[in-house]
């Protein structure tokens, strides 16, 4: 599959040629950055809910590890320790640390599906530099007309017809 | 925008009713009962010192990790160390005075029976070095004497900053490296402060976690005193350029200091509940059995969960109004963490009645007129700040 990407070699002008991109309401479909620009998203009106994932994930997270730990403590193999309560404060420990792991390899394993990125995927394209200092952004190829104007009114150093891996 | 802030003359008179109730509130708490009255004055004063010393430890933050966000707001915590010298005043008075009545270790007579003196003598004998009557007025005047040297200097460059557009760079890099020397004089001395001020009530207990929770305390709870002054001024027009990104930069100083001390508060009472061990376990016997359960509880109800699940939506963290709904809690949550801290050992039994609130809101007076008597004498936005610019702009994208 052919796309039509834009090069630039500095953020400013690359915001510059987003807004662009919205005002003549060129759909831009993805833009690769060697760092993250937390303007585009706000630019692109991207939004993600992985915050509100991860908070699902710590309520799922803790109610099942207070369950595990109360099956195993309380009803399974209730052992007398120092005459200490078997559903005790230590719980806590426990259930902030297991939480805390459980979000964060959640939130990751979402993070990768939604982009997609799974084990063996080849990049969907390659171009000299886009992860060191070049910001590139992909259109389709039937708004190249517009898209070329205004890649060039922004100050892109180059524009060319791509080979997209699907 | 180059707006000075106006002390009003009801502003001025609604604090000064403030202190006269204060006056006679302490007035009437030292007639009625001499335990109480004092008690109170070392909590208020204890309570008002770490917030002031904590401001300055947020102000000193901001300098050394070059934050751009929070440099219009630096008049606040500036204003708020202003609260110094009547502190050192009375801290004066509690350590020559008052030191009989609210120290175990200053008249062991009174304090224990002929039974428990028999045991407990000895110890004391062992720390007499440290904790005798001389050198604790000694510790007072070189704590205060020490923070009010650094907090000066930090003052003075600021001040410098404004006066001088072309050395304004210079003087924001000396402010930076004393930043440093602040954060590590104030540690250093701020440990053995809470030891002295708080821990050593109760003579036989210690736990090493304490001044860590105390310097923890001093600094979250002092950044939420600066939001709620940063609210009111927001309120009366003064910082117009306020933003929700700024109310969420400054919103996650309480969302984070009600985890960071609900985590303080955990695990000092953790380990002491699981270590079990007769010495530590006292303490925290005597406030939750003895004292009171439910305040005891309360504690951790008005320091962490509340605050915690207020902000934790965004769009309630970037509302001023809930902010200032949860700095309050968290700010009554310090109170209660010191009340349970002193009352116990002293008071014996849970009181709370005219001579606590008429003192803290006599307290509360006294601060409320220092600080903005210093925001008065000052442009209230910095002038030459090098990230003035920046902080207005603050802008936190989606």
């Amino acid at each position: 599959m052919k796309k039509y990407i834009g090069v630039y070699d500095n953020d400013v002008k690359l915001l510059e040629g987003i807004d662009e991109m919205v005002d003549e309401k060129v759909p831009v479909e993805d833009v690769i950055t060697p760092f993250v620009i937390e303007e585009l998203l706000e630019k692109l009106k991207v939004h993600s809910n992985i915050q509100f994932l991860g908070f699902l994930y710590g309520v799922f997270a803790v109610i099942s590890i207070f369950a595990g730990l109360y099956y195993t403590f309380v009803i399974d193999y209730p052992l007398n320790i120092g005459g200490k309560p078997n559903l005790s404060l230590t719980f806590v420990v426990l259930l902030f640390v297991g939480m805390v792991l459980t979000v964060v390899l959640l939130t990751t394993g979402t993070f990768f599906h939604q982009e997609r990125l799974y084990p063996m995927k080849k990049p969907p394209f390659e171009y000299p530099g886009m992860h060191t200092d070049k910001f590139v952004v992909v259109v389709d190829l039937s708004h190249k007309q517009k898209a070329s104007s205004i890649f060039e009114k922004t100050g892109a150093i180059d524009m060319q017809e791509i080979e997209v891996n699907a | 925008m180059e707006r000075q802030f106006e002390f009003t003359k009801k502003l001025k008179t609604f604090t000064y009713i403030l202190m006269a109730i204060g006056m006679v509130a302490t007035a009437i708490g030292f007639l009625t009962d001499k335990n109480r009255a004092w008690s109170s004055l070392l909590l208020n004063n204890y309570y008002f010192l770490s917030l002031s010393l904590g401001a300055i430890f947020w102000m000193a933050i901001q300098y050394i990790t070059e934050a751009g966000w929070s440099a219009a707001f630096k008049r606040v915590p500036e204003s708020m160390a202003s609260y110094l010298l009547p502190a050192f005043a009375l801290m004066l008075i509690i350590a020559t005075l008052g030191v009989k009545v609210l120290y175990q270790w200053a008249d062991p007579g009174t304090h224990y029976d002929a039974f428990e003196l028999k045991f407990i003598s000895h110890h004391l004998h062992e720390k007499a070095g440290y904790l005798n009557l001389g050198f604790f007025v000694v510790r007072t005047v070189v704590y205060f004497i020490l923070w009010w040297l650094v907090i000066r200097v930090l003052i003075n460059f600021s001040k410098k900053e404004d006066a001088n557009k072309e050395q304004a760079m210079h003087w924001h890099h000396k402010s930076w490296y004393y930043s440093r020397v602040y954060i590590f004089v104030w540690a250093l001395t701020f440990i053995f402060a809470s030891v002295d001020y708080m821990m050593s009530i109760e003579s036989m207990w210690f736990s090493h976690i304490f001044p860590v929770k105390e310097i923890i305390s001093a600094f979250v709870h002092g950044a939420a005193a600066i939001i709620l002054f940063i609210i009111y001024l927001y309120y009366k027009g003064y910082y117009n350029f306020v933003n929700k990104s700024h109310w969420q930069d400054l919103s996650k100083y309480v969302f984070m200091g009600a985890i960071l001390f609900g985590y303080a508060w955990y695990f000092q009472y953790m380990l002491i509940w699981y270590g079990n061990i007769p010495e530590e376990t006292e303490y925290y016997f005597l406030r939750r059995f003895h004292f009171s359960q439910t305040l005891f509880v309360l504690s951790i109800v008005l320091n962490f969960v509340i605050p915690f699940s207020l902000l934790l939506w965004n769009r309630w963290a970037r509302n001023p109004k809930f902010l200032m709904i949860a700095a309050i809690v968290f700010l009554l949550g310090k109170y209660l963490e010191h009340y349970l801290m002193v009352y116990p050992d002293i008071v014996k039994h849970p009181v709370f009645g005219f001579t606590e609130i008429g003192m803290f809101i006599g307290f509360a007076g006294l601060f409320m007129f220092l600080t903005f008597n210093a925001l008065s004498k000052r442009k209230l936005l910095p002038v030459n700040h090098p990230y003035f610019e920046e902080s207005i702009l603050h802008h936190i994208p989606h």
